[in-house]
């Protein structure tokens, strides 16, 4: 059940090869490729898993290889896991993950925006949830300034407060002060 | 180089998902992009009740989604800004409300006096299908208030208090014209006297109200209501005359023997019946077992639902039915071996403490703490509530409904209730028009 355990190694018959955008080869394990949708699907049309077929390298031009290097190591870890299915999303106060998961993507934010973006186009619904909870994980509890350092932000809402120009639409300035809404009652008048 | 806004909606909506309601509109503060994704994708916000009260200068707003909110608006714009925060925070609301209160939280009305034609016609009105709300609480000073806000809710339960803390009448002529009206079903209306027939609340399956006057075409309408509608479930006129009350038998037909102040129209073919009950200037009517009318007046009880109520502008003309109230009361709790499930106090009496005394001493006096499902008080202070909670059997005890019986707004100090086993095990807490200080682990 874990990443250390030695895979088998890939022969013509279990694997097939993507290509990522920057031109680098990757051998995947068909076993692997069951925790991809996208990749499933393809090889489920193509008959890839079929040895007689004669398979041809999939190009995934929306993945580097150092994010196709990390996502192996996702589908490696997860390989044994059985298969992911879609809780109830409902508000949990506390955010837990696995040890491995949380120093797996213990990565800037860039990468990790990008890194659910493959996730996305891989379909990969275990890793897409999971770093999705983790980004709300980031913002709960923050102020918007801390989620503006956080996530790097780039704001406009603040210059528009500040010079006291009017935003369109709804948004008055004075909205902003929603922000303040404070958690615990307010002081009693003595 | 990527960021939070440039990820695919699917993304930012799961992500969103996965967020408290004060997370989602903090980060609505963060940059435009996220503002009008927000806004778009309208995340369901799991508020489950809101309250509002209104001060002479200032507005308090209450919510509970995922944990308690609040915010006070005072000094500037304060109406404005709270107006723009309210609209928001409904904006995102798509399940239905557990409950919304909105109360004016002080006797008179002043030259400041705050109108809820704007949160009308600004917010109620503008939405494109009306706000739901399973309760509707009103602390309102006349019939234009409920017509501001009433029309554009969907709600079964409407309550309304008066905040003057005493009796005025309440016009609602214009209000039983309301398909809302039409289809609620539970009608509460208190230190208020209504003057409308009694034909227009027969839609409703529990009605407590209070009028000057009833006759017994009413009491045997009430009657009648029972016997067709068998989900009536409980009737509470309060009165100040009933005329010809001595021709009672000529309407109701004879009493059982031993049946008291009770009458018990049995149903045709069933073992139910109608109970009336006419002691003191109430008339309840209810419908249950035969057997459980036995036991009622024979109080050996199975008494689910308990209301005893001491009212100052009542006092001084009926005094008897206050010793009355507490000699029943003593010998009914000494009976009481099963769970009362819903206990209402409503003390509005100046000499409240003598009352809470003697509740407290009858209460203390029972070899076993009684057992109470839901409790609702209205209460001065901690003392006042720690004096029946704390006989109370804990594990039982699942609802705490404290309301402000003063006519200012206080804080009321739960130092030590949280302590309590019957606060730790009790489920639901509900206070209104109070400010709670207590800490957060209470909760």
């Amino acid at each position: 059940m874990s990443c250390e355990e030695p895979t088998t190694s890939p022969t013509p018959e279990n694997n097939i090869t993507v290509v990522s955008s920057d031109g680098k080869e990757f051998l995947l394990d068909l076993k692997l490729t069951e925790q991809s949708e996208t990749l499933a699907r393809l090889i489920s049309n193509f008959e890839y898993d079929r040895t007689d077929v004669k398979k041809d390298p999939v190009p995934l031009g929306n993945i580097t290889s150092a994010q196709m290097q990390k996502i192996i190591e996702w589908l490696q870890h997860h390989r044994y896991y059985p298969k992911w299915e879609q809780n109830d999303i409902h508000y949990s106060t506390s955010f837990t993950f696995e040890t491995w998961v949380e120093e797996y993507l213990n990565i800037p934010n860039n990468e990790m925006f990008e890194l659910l973006n493959a996730a996305n186009y891989l379909n990969i619904p275990r890793l897409f949830s999971t770093i999705c909870r983790i980004m709300a994980s980031r913002i709960t509890g923050k102020s918007a300034e801390q989620i503006r350092t956080v996530l790097n932000i780039k704001t406009d809402v603040k210059n528009d407060v500040y010079t006291g120009i009017p935003i369109q639409e709804d948004s008055s300035s004075s909205e902003d002060g929603m922000s303040e809404i404070s958690l615990s009652p307010s002081p009693p008048p003595i | 180089m990527s960021s939070l806004t440039t990820l695919p909606d699917i993304a930012l909506t799961n992500i969103l998902e996965h967020l408290d309601f004060k997370s989602i509109l903090t980060l609505r503060h963060t940059c435009h992009d996220l503002r009008n994704f927000i806004n778009d994708v309208k995340p369901n916000s799991n508020v489950r009740s809101i309250h509002i009260s209104i001060e002479t200068d200032s507005i308090n707003l209450v919510f509970y989604a995922e944990v308690r909110f609040s915010k006070t608006y005072k000094e500037d714009t304060f109406y404005e800004r709270f107006l723009t925060d309210l609209a928001i925070i409904l904006s995102f609301q798509r399940a239905p409300l557990v409950s919304m209160g909105i109360s004016y939280n002080y006797r008179h009305p002043t030259d400041q006096f705050i109108s809820l034609e704007e949160i009308s016609r600004r917010i109620l009105k503008c939405r494109p299908r009306p706000l739901s709300v399973n309760h509707l609480r009103l602390e309102i000073f006349n019939q234009e208030d409920v017509i501001f806000v009433l029309p554009f809710i969907k709600t079964e339960k409407i309550h309304i208090f008066n905040p003057k803390r005493k009796h005025d009448v309440l016009e609602l002529n214009e209000v039983v014209k309301l398909d809302q009206w039409k289809q609620a079903k539970e009608i509460d209306i208190r230190n208020f006297t209504i003057v409308e027939s009694l034909n227009h609340f027969l839609n409703f399956d529990d009605i407590f109200v209070q009028m000057r006057t009833i006759f017994l075409g009413h009491v045997d309408m009430m009657k009648d209501k029972c016997l067709q509608f068998s989900t009536t479930s409980s009737i509470r006129i309060e009165f100040d005359e009933l005329v010809d009350r001595n021709r009672l038998e000529e309407v109701l037909g004879p009493k059982l023997p031993n049946s008291g102040k009770n009458w018990f129209i049995p149903i045709k073919n069933s073992e139910f019946g109608v109970s009336i009950d006419l002691l003191n200037l109430t008339l309840r009517v209810t419908c249950h077992a035969f057997y459980d009318f036995i036991n009622e007046i024979k109080p050996s009880s199975n008494i689910q639902k308990l209301e005893f109520a001491f009212e100052s502008n009542r006092f001084l003309l009926f005094s008897m039915r206050r010793h009355d109230s507490c000699g029943n009361l003593e010998f009914i709790l000494s009976f009481q071996r099963t769970t009362i499930h819903f206990l209402d106090i409503i003390c509005q009496y100046k000499r409240r403490n003598e009352i809470f005394e003697k509740l407290c001493e009858l209460l203390k006096n029972r070899p076993r703490p009684l057992p109470v499902k839901s409790l609702r008080m209205e209460v001065f202070d901690r003392q006042d509530v720690i004096q029946v909670v704390l006989f109370l059997k804990s594990g039982e005890l699942q609802k705490i409904e404290v309301v402000n019986a003063g006519d200012k707004e206080y804080a009321l100090d739960l130092n030590g209730i949280g302590e309590l086993d019957q606060w730790k095990l009790a489920m639901e807490i509900d206070n209104h028009s109070f400010l709670i200080m207590a800490p957060e682990a209470y909760f």
